[in-house]
């Protein structure tokens, strides 16, 4: 019989430096054996929310070849076993009207409507009924195009973040598909390597771009910006060896890693969710 | 006709699939040069994932003047009625303007790493 391993990871906050972190912890949980492994979190003092659902990402993905991943509850620090739980990656009872749970979804249909509706408006009571369409149109474009696009026949996994501080509402979906840039590319008939990933993010979210030959679709995600960038929002994509700040100033750059898939974070201003419990402002 | 899309397909809305269905029934009735008036009322959340089959398909099939006035929309919201426009006007442009589908298509010149 095999020992059991451990693969760890580190604190991942939602930038550059943070999400590089992910690139190798997935290596790591590629290299082992079938069987029962542990996830060692001593080092991580926080796991941002596309952390989290990267995390279920590869453990549902190791899961299909018999590798079976648990985190080891006693390597979290409290604030993280709290973050963890409520996030529904650690069973418990604890919830937090600010925290929408992860979900996984193999494949659209109207299972992740009711999820919307379901996580999304009842759990943040305190939007506006614009801001509950808005949100809703938000995720379910994402959604929608992830699974389309990502080349993951693991499809997507979902949750959100409210921030009370900043009054920001964090939308985060994540594939570990093959990526924006690679998926241009093929469109293109091209190797990735000849393009630049962060001009090919800012393409996919064009109005009429769309992967899909010889049609006129394409317009979910150039609709999601016009909307984010009405409601002075933000959104960041990681994607393969790129990354893009779509909505606002246009930046892009190519990264010297490469994340292995994608992950978008929406953030939406201005919304107010009435907190359950003082734990929940912070 | 009139198309009732909550009661077809619930208060949200985002299978491809049934975009197709209903654009293959729209086409349908426009071939009859019916009026095809799509109802909104009670719908949540709908996607262009829906939308562009159902809508967006038809410039492709039928003159665009013939589809912008027979294919309206009722009692969408703002964000609703943004989308439904976004997707005709995008279509009308794609499938009428030869010029607009070969520069989408050829924008490979731009992304290029220099």
């Amino acid at each position: 019989m095999k020992a059991m391993a451990s693969v760890s990871l580190g604190r991942v906050d939602m930038d550059e430096w943070g999400l590089a972190k992910l690139a190798p912890f997935k290596s790591a949980v590629d290299a082992l054996e079938p069987g029962f492994h542990r996830i060692d979190l001593t080092e991580a003092t926080f796991l941002c929310p596309a952390a989290c659902a990267f995390l279920v990402a590869v453990q549902k993905e190791a899961q299909r070849r018999g590798v079976l991943l648990q985190i080891d509850r006693s390597t979290c620090s409290e604030a993280l076993d709290r973050h963890l739980e409520v996030s529904s990656l650690l069973p418990g009872k604890r919830t937090s009207r600010t925290t929408i749970p992860i979900e996984h979804f193999r494949h659209e249909g109207p299972e992740v409507g009711h999820y919307l509706s379901r996580s999304w408006v009842s759990q943040l009571r305190g939007l506006s009924i614009a801001a509950t369409e808005y949100v809703l149109f938000a995720v379910g474009e994402i959604f929608v195009n992830a699974f389309q696009h990502s080349g993951s026949s693991l499809g997507v996994v979902s949750c959100g973040q409210y921030y009370g501080k900043s009054n920001e509402l964090h939308l985060t979906v994540v594939d570990i598909g093959v990526g924006i840039p690679a998926t241009v590319a093929v469109f293109y008939g091209r190797r990735e390597e000849e393009l630049d990933g962060g001009k090919a993010i800012h393409w996919a979210f064009q109005a009429g771009h769309t992967s899909v030959p010889a049609t006129s679709r394409g317009h979910g995600l150039a609709i999601l910006s016009r909307f984010i960038e009405r409601n002075d929002g933000a959104l960041k994509v990681y994607s393969g060896r790129a990354y893009a700040q779509v909505i606002g100033t246009p930046l892009h750059r190519q990264l010297t890693w490469r994340f292995p898939g994608t992950a978008l974070d929406i953030i939406i201003r201005g919304v107010r969710v009435v907190p359950r419990s003082k734990e929940d402002l912070f | 006709m009139k198309v009732d899309l909550c009661g077809r397909y619930g208060d949200h809305i985002m299978s491809g699939s049934d975009g197709e269905a209903l654009g293959g029934e729209i086409a349908a009735a426009l071939q009859r040069a019916e009026t095809v008036a799509i109802d909104f009322s009670g719908v949540k959340s709908i996607l262009s994932a829906f939308l562009n089959p159902a809508v967006g398909s038809l410039y492709a099939r039928f003159p665009a003047d013939m589809v912008d006035r027979l294919v309206t929309a009722i009692d969408a919201t703002d964000l609703q009625r943004s989308s439904f426009d976004a997707v005709r006007e995008s279509a009308r442009e794609y499938h009428n303007d030869p010029r607009v589908r070969l520069a989408r298509e050829s924008a490979i010149q731009d992304l290029l790493v220099s």
